[in-house]
């Protein structure tokens, strides 16, 4: 087992073990759990450096290829191949080398000739060898790491494909760190303790498969997985209307996750070889029928977009959000979205670039960037619950992921993914910062804070940093991905933005109004800031509230300390994607040519 | 028109006495019924120990009657080692009345091992309690042969008689409690649906054996489907005939619709399932409909001419699809399913829930009736033997845990199921895997059993199956609300009783094991899938 597999199942481990504990050992339970927590945020820690330091051994094409020389010395050589090692070479130049199709420009590997006359193991070994053969050429191949693949459920071409890269080795990390973190936030969880912590790791467990899955059907399980521990999270811990918004938080999600899983099926039986394998079909989605592909698409979109979640399906959110406990609200916000968010990147640009870059879905995309970064802002501003307000303000922050995706230039893209990890530090910041004033006024009317910098000066520090991060100040994380967000979709490059280019959609404007977002941005968030921390005291009972706790700090500094270096460090992270994202965009933006 | 003259029809034949006949039944028949008999073990044995079970009652105390559940359980899990003996053998049995072949074994040990949790919940229930339960294990067992017969059955009359069995059994077992009047009206609904849906069925039987002259299935099929006979002219069915066999054909898919409780014939699902002991409902939700299935799918399979493969039967399913059989199930799949759980969402009583909710599940199951004789190798016996073996672990599951809670709170109302994730945290949480496995939600059973429906129905291609693959994905989403109704009531509910429920270590013990199997069954695919994709008919 690699270290990949250990880092998204060691979050099962540990909750299986919690199961075993009496429910009344509560303090055992978190400790067990915190520690299970912990131990695969080393484990994550491990993966990122394991990945920066480089080394071939794990890489996607050493194992595939690994993998295809066990297939093939199942293969009965036919005559003229001669035997042993160098038939078999011989054989594999021969049937599995994809060549490119000159009627439509893509890679394509073509039966052997003589297929039905080889034998049944023979004709097996080809169609899963070919289906290697066609992954290894992709070029993101090249940039996964940590790779583990073995057959799983074999009547259907099932494999365990796991694997990370500099898409999603972030967000696995973020994943760990946050888990950590809310684990240890929720120390004051006393009712139905073991529930709670066996849920939320195997949320956690489920939200590093997905980010690691490089089977589509691996991928669908693990995006089920989170599905159900969130609900419960949600509906037996949330708030006073837990029930309605647990309820629609599942149905929601549920609808977009059976169109996936129908656009799954279907792209298995439309590629040939059939496969589920996500890098193999890379290379075969993009030759579907245009009209097919289209609808795939639109079933992926709305999957996806409830998850990011697109305007016109985000009215789950701000549900969710004010129901749920604060460490729910903080994965929710910090990873679950940017599972929709990941998803284009991993599935729907790279599998389908052609109606991506179509003219239609270039403007339906970058509208909608455009629509969630000003109604976001807008809706923020005109609420009264504290944690309404972080949450549409992360509707908001998610449509310059939309904006970034739509332009398709290395600089949009980069911003894009960048956005959702600031985001996601950001926002899980915010949330917390919520969860800590909640937990001691009981209650989140914005209209009835102030003055509680003076009270809760330490907190109010560390409140201010996330705010400022979120508004997107220079120095601090916001900024440098909604710059480049920007940047990228309007172009400033050789390779123009889709947006404001001929190729493209020639719309300049749509970046001119979602520019506005940031206007906007700055006067909710100033306005949040001088109605709760600023002028006096409003009521006397804050006046007892005590500041953070040693809890309460080992929770928000890190995330606090992360805004800031990521806003003066950016390359860190920059750098660290850059291969992967360059290998997406190349992918995508070859479509364009054709 | 020649009638078929490949087995001799065997109706009056007892009452000839002339030297030939007596010949011809020493020569042909008797070592041919000798020759069957050797088959019949199984069958043999659940009747033996059906009858065993009603004797010993009579020896019995009242007290110690309602240990001849480990009797029953016996006969359930002995003939299964017959069964294995020669699963893989493809012969016809008692001149093509019923036929040996691992299709017909298949569904038998399904059968059979399904009945066991139906035991064990039986003599857990409180329902049951302090009676005379001989009776109920003897019709229980004899329903059990029914269902068997129905699996292997490949001749109208055994269609019928089989099909009579369970249907004449599972009367009796509805009304088990005389003194219950709910439980006396389900069965006289459940008896007057029965019969008309039998009544139709042979109605059907009656019209295609007067244009064939066969009622074995196999011979039958190659009468109507060929071109030479008088039934067609010029390669094509004629339209009288052609209408005349469509309306067969739905007659008697009525009588099996009823088993299978799909519409048109699932209006007793409801009644019957809320008045009937809470062990026989889960009897009659899954083995009688899994029957239903098994005797569908050999009909629809021989008639379609393949059971997988297209090459003996290419003909045959040309010609077969001259009357669009498909598009009816289609129809009526998606009528089913939609009806089903559109009707769920507003049941309060778990048990009316449930029963919905199997009928929505027949509907999911008819996708797989749709792709018989289909070129996808992703065949109907194929997905529906795996989709069965999956609804009878989350089914039973479900029932297990309504059973053992309905003992304690003698309630099967969702609302009283408040506070019970606290109150009996085992029971709930595998309450919930088990509707979760219902929903089709990974990595469970049922959506395994679901992921290979659709894939089946997708692989085809066509348009018509493009909406039938969206209708049931929308269906499972909807269907999530009213599963999750329960969960909800169980977790997000505050209760106004506290308390631990204390529940039978064999009811847990049943209970633990089906969930491992929820999850055994997906995480483990490959291990029932070899047993399902060699579901082959005798021919």
């Amino acid at each position: 087992m690699t270290t990949l597999t250990w880092c998204i199942f060691l979050p099962l481990l540990t909750a299986g073990i919690v199961l075993l504990i009496p429910s009344s050992w509560k303090g055992l339970i978190k400790t067990v759990s915190v520690a299970g927590a912990v131990g695969t945020f080393l484990i994550a820690i491990g993966l990122v450096r394991g990945y920066s330091d480089g080394g071939t051994d794990t890489d996607a094409r050493t194992v595939l290829e690994a993998r295809m020389d066990r297939l093939l010395s199942r293969v009965e050589l036919g005559p003229g191949f001669g035997t042993g090692e160098a038939g078999i070479r011989k054989w594999k130049e021969a049937y599995l080398t994809p060549t490119i199709d000159p009627s439509t420009g893509r890679m394509a590997l073509q039966r052997p000739a003589d297929f039905l006359e080889m034998n049944p193991a023979t004709q097996q070994a080809w169609e899963e060898a070919a289906e290697l053969a066609l992954a290894i050429k992709v070029n993101q191949a090249e940039h996964l790491r940590f790779v583990e693949f073995g057959p799983w459920i074999r009547q259907f071409k099932i494999n365990y494909f796991v694997g990370g890269d500099g898409l999603s080795l972030p967000l696995i990390w973020l994943t760990a760190l946050l888990g950590v973190l809310c684990l240890i936030y929720s120390w004051t969880i006393n009712q139905g303790t073991k529930g709670y912590y066996i849920l939320f790791l195997i949320l956690e467990t489920g939200l590093i498969g997905v980010f690691s899955a490089l089977d589509f059907f691996l991928f669908y399980v693990f995006w089920e997985l989170v599905l159900l521990p969130m609900y419960f999270l949600i509906g037996v811990w949330g708030g006073e209307n837990r029930i309605y918004a647990a309820l629609k938080f599942f149905i929601y999600t549920l609808v977009g996750s059976v169109l996936m899983m129908l656009v799954m099926i279907v792209m298995f039986f439309v590629s040939d070889p059939h496969t589920f394998n996500m890098l193999t079909l890379m290379q075969l989605a993009p030759a579907f029928n245009p009209v097919l592909a289209t609808w795939l698409f639109v079933g992926l979109f709305i999957g996806f977009a409830i998850k990011v979640p697109i305007f016109p399906f985000h009215t789950w959110l701000p549900d969710a959000h004010v129901e749920a406990p604060t460490a729910v609200s903080v994965m929710l916000a910090g990873v679950l979205l940017k599972m929709g968010g990941y998803g284009f990147f991993r599935l729907s640009y790279p599998m389908l670039p052609d109606i991506a870059t179509s003219k239609f879905f270039i403007a339906f995309i970058a509208i909608l960037g455009m629509i969630n970064i000003v109604y976001g802002a807008f809706c923020a501003l005109a609420q009264k619950d504290f944690k309404k307000l972080v949450a549409y303000s992360s509707i908001s922050h998610m449509g310059y992921v939309l904006l970034g995706m739509a332009a398709v230039t290395y600089t949009g893209v980069t911003g894009a993914v960048l956005q959702m990890f600031n985001h996601g530090v950001s926002s899980a910041l915010l949330f917390l910062v919520v969860g800590v004033l909640y937990e001691r006024a009981h209650h989140r009317d914005l209209t009835r804070f102030g003055g509680i910098g003076l009270q809760m000066p330490w907190y109010t520090g560390i409140a201010t940093v996330g705010f400022f991060a979120s508004l997107g100040l220079p120095g601090l994380n916001g900024f440098i991905s909604e710059f480049l967000c920007f940047l990228g979709a309007y172009g400033m490059e050789a390779q123009g933005s889709l947006i404001t280019t001929p190729e493209g959609i020639n719309s300049p404007w749509i970046v001119y109004v979602s520019l506005l977002g940031i206007v906007l941005g700055a006067v909710y968030i100033l306005w949040t800031i001088q109605r709760v921390y600023l002028g006096k005291i409003k009521n006397e009972e804050y006046k007892r509230f005590p500041d953070v706790s040693f809890r309460e700090v080992v929770v928000l500094t890190p995330l606090a300390l992360l805004c800031i270096i990521l806003g003066v460090f950016p390359r860190i992270l920059i750098d660290f994607m850059n291969g992967s994202l360059v290998a997406v965009t190349d992918l995508v933006r070859g479509a364009l040519g054709q | 028109m020649q009638p078929l003259s490949a087995t001799p029809i065997l109706l009056d034949s007892a009452s000839v006495v002339d030297a030939a006949t007596a010949e011809h039944f020493a020569t042909n028949l008797y070592p041919a019924v000798l020759h069957s008999l050797e088959y019949f073990g199984a069958e043999f044995q659940v009747a033996i120990f059906a009858i065993g079970v009603l004797l010993l009652d009579l020896c019995l105390p009242l007290r110690a009657s309602k240990h001849l559940a480990w009797v029953a359980l016996a006969g359930c899990l002995l003939p299964l080692s017959g069964i294995g003996h020669h699963y893989e053998a493809s012969e016809s049995l008692f001149l093509g009345m019923i036929a040996i072949d691992p299709f017909a074994n298949f569904f038998k040990m399904l059968f059979l091992v399904g009945t066991v949790p139906v035991v064990i919940l039986s003599y857990l229930s409180k329902q049951l309690e302090g009676r005379r339960m001989g009776e109920y294990y003897f019709i229980l067992l004899a329903s059990l042969f029914g269902a068997m017969l129905m699996a292997a059955s490949t001749h109208f009359l055994m269609f019928f008689l089989s099909l009579e069995i369970l249907s004449v059994c599972s009367y009796i077992l509805v009304g088990y409690i005389r003194s219950d009047r709910r439980g006396a009206e389900a069965a006289l609904k459940y008896i007057i649906y029965g019969t008309l849906a039998a009544t139709i069925m042979a109605y059907g039987m009656s019209l295609w054996f007067g244009l064939t002259g066969s009622g074995e299935i196999s011979s039958l099929a190659s009468v109507l489907w060929n071109p030479e006979n008088e039934l067609y002219t010029a390669g094509a069915m004629q339209s009288r005939v052609a209408l005349t066999v469509t309306f067969s054909m739905l007659c008697i898919f009525i009588g099996f619709a009823y088993k299978m409780a799909t519409i048109p014939m699932h209006f007793w699902a409801p009644d019957v399932y809320e008045g009937a002991p809470t062990p026989v409902t889960a009897f009659l939700s899954v083995i009688s409909k899994a029957a239903g299935f098994a005797i569908a799918l050999r009909f629809f399979g021989s008639l379609a001419g393949s059971t997988g493969s297209l090459e003996p039967g290419a003909m045959a399913v040309q010609l077969w699809e001259q009357v669009d059989w498909r598009l009816i199930l289609i129809v009526v799949s998606i009528a089913t399913m939609t009806f089903g759980n559109l009707a769920a969402l507003w049941q309060t009583n778990l048990k009316r829930l449930m029963a919905y909710s199997s009928i929505a599940h027949a509907g999911y199951l008819m996708m797989g009736l749709t792709l018989l004789g289909t070129a996808t190798p992703y065949s109907g016996a194929q997905t529906i033997g795996f989709y069965l073996v999956a609804y009878v672990v989350m089914n039973f599951g479900a029932f297990a845990v309504v059973i053992l809670i309905e003992n304690r709170l003698d309630s099967v109302d969702v609302e009283d199921y408040a506070g019970l994730g606290r109150r009996a945290p085992f029971l709930a949480a595998a309450l919930t895997i088990f509707l979760f496995s219902l929903i089709g939600v990974p990595p469970t059973a049922g959506f395994m059993g679901k992921f290979q429906l659709i894939m089946g129905v997708l692989d085809l291609g066509e348009p018509r199956y493009y909406v039938l693959a969206v209708a049931a994905m929308l269906n499972s989403a909807l269907s999530a609300y009213y599963y999750l109704k329960v969960a909800k009531s169980m977790y997000f509910v505050k209760s106004p009783h506290v308390g631990h429920l204390s529940t039978p270590a064999l009811g847990r013990v049943l209970v633990a094991a089906l969930v491992i199997l929820t999850f055994y069954l997906c995480l483990q695919a490959d291990v029932l899938l070899q047993t399902t994709l060699n579901l082959e008919m005798h021919v």
